[in-house]
This record gives C-alpha cells, structure tokens and sequence, in this order.
C-alpha cells in the first residue's frame, strides 16, 4: 500500500517530508498549490469531504488491493500509529483502505478506526493544524552577529573598514572594504586571540550589475581554535586587490586561478598569470557574461589546427 | 609457439605475410598510459591481475610514446592537453593505433563546456571508441580485442591506399 508506507514507515519520514516542503515552500506561490494537495495526501485527511478528494480515491484503490497483501503488515503499523501519533494520523490516511482491511484487521484497529473517523469529519473544513508535527522551520538566513568577539575586536581595530558581520548557519562572515583588506588579514593571522593560519580557500563571485561587480571571499581557519570564518570583500571591475600571499603562501596559486577565472588582479602578487586555461587564451569563463560553452576559437585553431568546434 | 609445438612432425608450415605480421602486431600492442582522469582507475585495474591485460600481450605500458604503438586515451580531454595528445600522437612510430576509452574522450562526456574538447577524435583519428563512465575493465578488455579483430584486417601489400588501418 503505497500510501501507508508513505506514512507509516517510521513517522520520522513524515517529519522529514514535512521540513522539505517547508523549505519548498519559500517557492512562489503557484506551486504553493500543488505542494498543499500533496501535504493534504500525505497527512491525516479524510478523505471523503476533502477537494484533494478525487486524488486520493484514485490512489486509494490500488492502495486498497496492496492493503489486502499487506493487511498484516499494515495491521500492526495501524496499531502502532495511534499511540505514536495522537492525532491516529496514522490510519487515518488509511481509514478508506482501512475499511476493506477491517475485514482483516482485527481489534487493535477497530477502537482506531471509529475514532478517527470521527476525529476526521470533525477536521473535514478546517486546515491541517496538527499539533503532532513539528513546528515549521524557517529557510536560513543571513542574521547579524551578535556578541561575537572576533567581531567586536576587528571592530576596535578597523573601525569603518569592517562593514558588517553575519551569520549562516552558524557560519560567520564578515564582509570588510577594500582598504583594510590586507591588514585585517595579517591581523587575523598574528593575533593570538584569531589564530588563523589557515587560508583555506581564496575563491570570487561574480554578481553582474551590482557597483562593485566581485566579491572576494577568504576562508580561514585556526588550528588552535578550531574555527572557521568567512571574509567577504566587494572589488569593482578594474579594482586590484592586495595580494594575500604575503599573508598565506597558498594565496599564490589560489590568487593565479581567480585572476584566470574572473580577471581580478591582484597586487604585489609574485607572479599573476593564468593557471589552468591556456597562457594565450582571451576571456575570463567564469564571469556571468561569458558562456558557459564559448570557447575561444582563435586559440582552438592557433594550437588544435582544426577549423572549428561548435559553440 | 604453445599452440603448435610439439604438435606436428618435421613438416612445412604455410602461411601468409600478413597472417603473421598481424599476429604480431596484435599480440603485442604496447601501449602508451595516457590516464587523464577516472578512466585511468580503470585502465589500472584492467592492467593489474583480475583482468589481465598482459594475457592479451598488452600489459607493457610504456612511458614513452616513441617506445608504444597503442595509445589508450582514458579521460577527460581538456583543449589544452588536446595539444599535446596532439604532440604524442605524431611521436608515436608506425604502425599505430588509438584507444578512445570512456565518455569523455569519445565525445567529451558530460563536459560541454568551455575547457573540454569534445571527443579527442578532433584531434587525432581513433580506431576503437569505448563507451562508459567509466567503462568496465571487461569493456577496456573487449575494446582490445575488437581493435585485434581490427588490426587482422590491415596487408603490409601496397593498397591503392594512402594509409591503411592504423
């Protein structure tokens, strides 16, 4: 029975259905719709006086005919669920195909089955309220940092050079203007407080239209104190950025593949040039504008001598 | 010589010229290991002992493409390395052949992208094309056996021809 081993299969798949059309439902509201037909079916709902009606009697039947396969199976599921779940969410998405099952499911059932149905024509106008679910759970954001001391401490030193401090999921990121960009990252890396001696990754982003068109991100990590930060830095095109490899020596190659990727050049960097695409190739593929299958045919034929590659 | 000797009396044995360079050649196809990216796993376990390559005479991988006579092309074809398969292609003596081995060489594979070369027959001609991502060694295997088939087809006769099978 499709249905019940959609529901029953430990509850812990019910609330795990319930986070993921949580998180869809951030999605614009047309398909607010249908994800709402589908919680309708896969929640307690009865089935008779619900508009998702029509849906569900279809897939009733065939859950019907697996009911009777499966009727000791679901028998011991069915009792199971109304002690789990108060709301006998359980067999109530089951109470149609419950009906041919009754035959077979015996007692442990029965005193399941009036009371649900009972339950369900009370719940037939109003919305899925069940208290049994687990509070819904916002999307992730961004949010300000607060009482952080690395935070307040940049803060101190580089008074307008930090221009704010976030956090993701736990993750912090700081966002920090072009000017104090080098010395926060020495800071960071001599101070005993930020023990940061890790550059874990140097990578840039690209947002197409924005003042400053890239962003710059640093990874950092201290082994000491075993954390890990986001430095965020904005860099209009044409801007160049201090290099960091005086800091951290892996910035070199890191830097090498920015600059080949998005064209941001950095300054004082021991030797700028590209890294993974040919020396003589023109344009910068990972920026927005560039397409994703472009390839620069004045090179192809330079150095493959064939006459052309489709785009 | 297992099939033969101690088979026969004092006798005259006939055959052709091309019955007997093609068994040579086909018997030992050394190849040159050119394992860019995952295929090169597999081409590795097609080498090692569960899926013997050298029982096909073909478990030599040389380091040199002047030392080969069989490249196998197993991975991801940047532009930038198509130069130089290009580059090792044409080191490479007579007689030779070409393995295309895995999606990625024969057709670029799920790359469609700016860097990769779709299909490293734009750049050199290959004889044998396998399919996979990655192929199975058995693949790698068969793949062999079909470029044997194919190399039991070619003469050292002079063919109105410019170039034959290889």
């Amino acid at each position: 029975m499709s249905k019940e081993d959609k529901t029953q299969p430990p509850s812990e798949s019910g609330g795990e259905k319930s986070q993921e059309s949580d998180s869809l439902e951030s999605q614009p509201s047309s398909q607010a719709g249908e994800f709402q037909e589908k919680k309708a079916k896969f929640s307690a709902k009865p089935v008779k006086a619900s508009p998702p009606a029509s849906a569900k009697e279809k897939s009733d039947e065939p859950s019907a005919r697996a009911a009777k396969k499966k009727g000791t199976a679901g028998e011991k599921d069915q009792a199971q669920q109304p002690p789990k779940s108060e709301d006998s969410s359980g067999p109530q998405p089951s109470s149609e195909a419950g009906k041919s099952q009754e035959k077979k499911a015996k007692a442990p059932a029965k005193p399941a089955k009036p009371s649900s149905s009972a339950a369900a024509k009370e719940k037939t106008d109003k919305p899925p309220a069940k208290p049994a679910r687990p509070a819904k759970k916002k999307a992730p954001t961004y949010e300000d940092l607060v009482d952080d001391p690395l935070l307040e401490s940049l803060q101190k030193k580089f008074s307008e050079g930090i221009l704010s401090g976030q956090s993701f999921l736990d993750q912090a990121t700081y966002t920090i203007s072009l000017e104090v960009l080098h010395d926060v990252l020495l800071h960071l890396r001599d101070d005993a407080d930020s023990d940061y001696d890790y550059l874990i990754d140097l990578t840039a982003l690209d947002y197409l239209g924005d003042e400053k068109r890239f962003c710059v991100v640093y990874h950092l990590y201290s082994h000491q104190k075993k954390t890990l930060i986001r430095l965020r830095c904005a860099v209009a095109e044409g801007e160049s950025v201090p290099s960091a490899t005086s800091v951290w020596r892996t910035a070199d190659w890191m830097e090498r593949e920015v600059f080949d990727l998005f064209g941001i050049d950095f300054s004082g960097h021991p030797d700028l040039k590209r890294i993974l695409l040919p020396d003589d190739w023109h344009g910068y593929p990972l920026r927005k504008d560039y397409d994703i299958k472009l390839q620069d045919q004045v090179w192809i034929k330079e150095h493959l001598q064939i006459r052309k590659t489709p785009e | 010589m297992g099939l033969i000797e101690n088979r026969m009396h004092e006798n005259i044995v006939t055959t052709t010229v091309d019955s007997v360079f093609n068994w040579a050649r086909k018997s030992s196809l050394w190849p040159m290991t050119f394992g860019l990216a995952c295929c090169a796993i597999e081409m590795m376990a097609a080498g090692a002992s569960r899926f013997d390559m050298d029982r096909f005479g073909a478990g030599i991988f040389r380091p040199s493409p002047r030392q080969s006579d069989l490249i196998i092309i197993a991975g991801t074809v940047t532009l930038k390395m198509g130069e130089v398969i290009q580059r090792l292609y044409h080191q490479m003596p007579d007689p030779k052949w070409v393995i295309s081995m895995g999606a990625c060489s024969s057709a670029g594979g799920p790359f469609d992208t700016y860097s990769t070369l779709q299909g490293v027959d734009k750049v050199i001609p290959v004889d044998v094309y396998i399919p996979g991502c990655p192929p199975r060694p058995e693949a790698l295997l068969y793949g062999l056996m079909r470029l044997q088939d194919k190399i039991d087809l070619m003469t050292i006769a002079r063919t109105d021809e410019q170039s034959q099978a290889s």
